[in-house]
């Protein structure tokens, strides 16, 4: 019931937040909102915390409610979706096979001796802020735990936000977290996959994500860990910046925006990610010469409002980095090993097709005629691992080991992308994208205007 | 393509894709089951305590006598892969007390103000024995000058 009413209250909040630049009915308010929402109400914890205010769940939600009469004033409009054909009602059926199987498992479970990252990282730190009532207590004794006290605290203070509405330290409550995100995941895609191709498309890829088994297992087995939240925030960035780059849309730059700016703040992997997404977005903006100062904004507020926080915090507190590659020194041996191990990618049982497809993608995105901005799917897939290949070479961790313990939860975390990039070209070669009552008018003419220019 | 055909190569796709995924659902369904069965009708403290019986009875044990402002040291008597697991899953259970554990019955104690002595189970010292420091002499002297708190099958607290 927690899980619930925690995940609820996180895609209002993130509905509030957000909602002006999400389009797409239901399934995205709900899925882009719970995404929006948990890292908006994990800052709101940051704040409160450093403003010495109490993490009361009536407290967290208040400022929320002014915006949230407005909003019901408004009456949202949500399209009803025409009838679901025979592949429709089979890919909806299939969407739920994991899920049914896997949900009632990770309920049952308690945290586990496999789940090490779980209770020696992200939950204890939820569950030590709590306790504490702020994060000043813990980053005080930052040298006392087996943690890794640099990580970032996306996930850490939703859950301790899901312990303030439980109104007890829960640990079921605060590892239902990933299985809420990998439902987000879910919604996430399919609302970016139904932008840029047809219904049918759209939910049979979603279903195939649905039954990725090594996504099941970090969402499900590893309940507790940030790599599902990370998948979200990393699809979600990668998805709206090549919204943006494909329609010019300032909204869906924001979105990019604000979804690689929590990428960074859920893990450091989505530091690297934010780098990237950044450059590429500063670099069109500068290169085709925009002076919409909204549109830098959108870029520069996000990451100023996410990381330097964080940044600052951890010094002020001499929390020890975990940087990589602070230690300075590299190994670059260590490049054809960890090269060798992508090969993983490629195996069926843990990926099934996905990498495969990917592959296939790559081949006929020529044919498929998506243009230049389909390319940055795979660019950032490749460039995630490429800063895998950089902590790899950095040698901080026996290279052996880190392989085992890590490169699994990574690939799983590129997967929805990787089939995000590769349901566009499906649906580019198979069907013609059907998006113009997702556009808004205006902008929809403006863009016809263009491309009839252009011609 | 037509629609149709787009149909049919998208039912292709997902056919042969729950085809690949269809051994782990198996094996899922009936882990799943056997779980069920097994934890379902159990409380959640039940269920930590069978998936890790001596440590998370001896954190229980640990959490009833001492307060959140205490500060413990932890002699543990266990191989040295699970004091590395102890050292950070005791916490999780413990915090906000101040915890160290260690495996020498001559580890300093300088700010401590309550001492466990925990013993690990046989089964698991059978998988990985015992490679500290571990003098039964000077564990009595250690112990002598203090209050027993709770003494349990493989945890006793001093203070």
């Amino acid at each position: 019931m927690i899980a619930l009413a925690g995940a609820a209250l996180a895609a209002i909040v993130g509905w509030l937040a957000a909602g002006r630049w999400i389009r797409g009915g239901w399934p995205a308010g709900a899925a882009l909102g719970f995404a929006a929402g948990a890292g908006v109400l994990s800052l709101q914890l940051l704040a409160y915390s450093l403003l010495h205010l109490p993490w009361k769940p009536w407290l967290v939600l208040l400022p929320w409610a002014p915006l949230a009469w407005q909003r019901l004033r408004q009456r949202p409009a949500f399209q009803r979706p025409a009838p679901p054909n025979w592949l429709e009602v089979l890919a909806l059926l299939a969407m739920l096979a994991a899920p049914a199987l896997w949900l009632p498992y990770e309920r049952a479970m308690p945290l586990t001796t496999r789940g090490w990252d779980a209770w020696a990282i992200w939950l204890f730190k939820a569950k030590a802020f709590y306790l504490d009532g702020n994060v000043q207590g813990v980053l005080a004794r930052a040298g006392e735990f087996a943690w890794q006290p640099s990580y970032p605290l996306l996930v850490p203070l939703y859950g301790a936000f899901l312990h303030t509405l439980a109104g007890t330290a829960s640990d079921a409550a605060a590892k239902s977290l990933s299985p809420c995100f990998f439902f987000a995941l879910l919604g996430v895609f399919y609302c970016l996959a139904r932008r840029f191709t047809t219904r049918p498309a759209a939910l049979v890829f979603t279903a195939m994500l649905a039954n990725l088994h090594m996504v099941n297992i970090v969402a499900f087995e590893l309940a507790g860990y940030a790599d599902t939240a990370l998948s979200v925030y990393l699809l979600a960035g990668a998805g709206f910046l090549y919204a943006w780059l494909r329609d010019g849309q300032p909204s869906d730059l924001a979105l990019a925006s604000v979804f690689s700016s929590l990428a960074a703040w859920t893990k450091n992997e989505g530091l690297f990610f934010l780098a990237g997404v950044g450059t590429v977005a500063a670099a069109r903006l500068a290169v085709r010469r925009i002076p919409d100062w909204r549109c830098w904004m959108a870029v520069l507020l996000p990451p100023a409002v996410t990381v330097l926080p964080w940044l600052v915090l951890r010094r002020w507190y001499h929390v020890p980095a975990s940087d990589l590659f602070a230690a300075g020194r590299w190994n670059w041996a260590n490049l054809v090993p960890g090269i060798g191990s992508f090969a993983q990618a490629f195996q069926l049982g843990r990926y099934n097709l996905t990498f495969w497809l990917l592959l296939g993608a790559l081949l006929a995105a020529r044919r498929a005629g998506l243009g230049a901005p389909w390319w940055i799917l795979p660019g950032l897939a490749g460039w995630q691992m490429l800063g895998l290949l950089g902590a790899y070479a950095a040698g901080r961790n026996d290279l052996g080991w880190w392989i085992g313990t890590s490169l699994d939860r990574i690939l799983a975390q590129l997967a929805p992308l990787a089939l995000f990039a590769s349901a566009l070209i499906f649906g580019a070669l198979a069907a013609p994208a059907q998006t113009e009552h997702l556009t808004p008018r205006r902008e929809s003419r403006n863009l016809k205007a263009k491309r009839s220019k252009t011609k | 393509m037509k629609p149709h055909r787009a149909h049919l190569a998208l039912f292709a796709l997902l056919t042969l894709w729950m085809c690949l995924a269809w051994p782990h659902l198996d094996e899922q369904f009936s882990t799943t089951r056997q779980t069920l069965a097994a934890l379902a009708v159990v409380s959640w403290d039940e269920r930590t305590a069978a998936e890790w019986p001596a440590g998370y009875r001896a954190a229980q044990a640990v959490a009833r006598v001492v307060p959140p402002s205490g500060s413990v040291l932890v002699l543990a008597y266990t191989g040295p892969a699970a004091l590395n697991y102890y050292q950070a899953r005791f916490p999780y259970y413990l915090y906000p007390r101040r915890l160290r554990v260690a495996d020498r019955t001559d580890a300093p104690s300088d700010t401590e103000t309550y001492l466990v002595v925990f013993r690990d189970a046989p089964a698991t010292l059978a998988r990985e024995p015992f490679r500290g420091h571990w003098d039964s002499r000077q564990l009595g002297e250690r112990t002598a000058g203090r209050t027993r708190l709770f003494a349990g099958d493989r945890v006793e607290v001093y203070r």
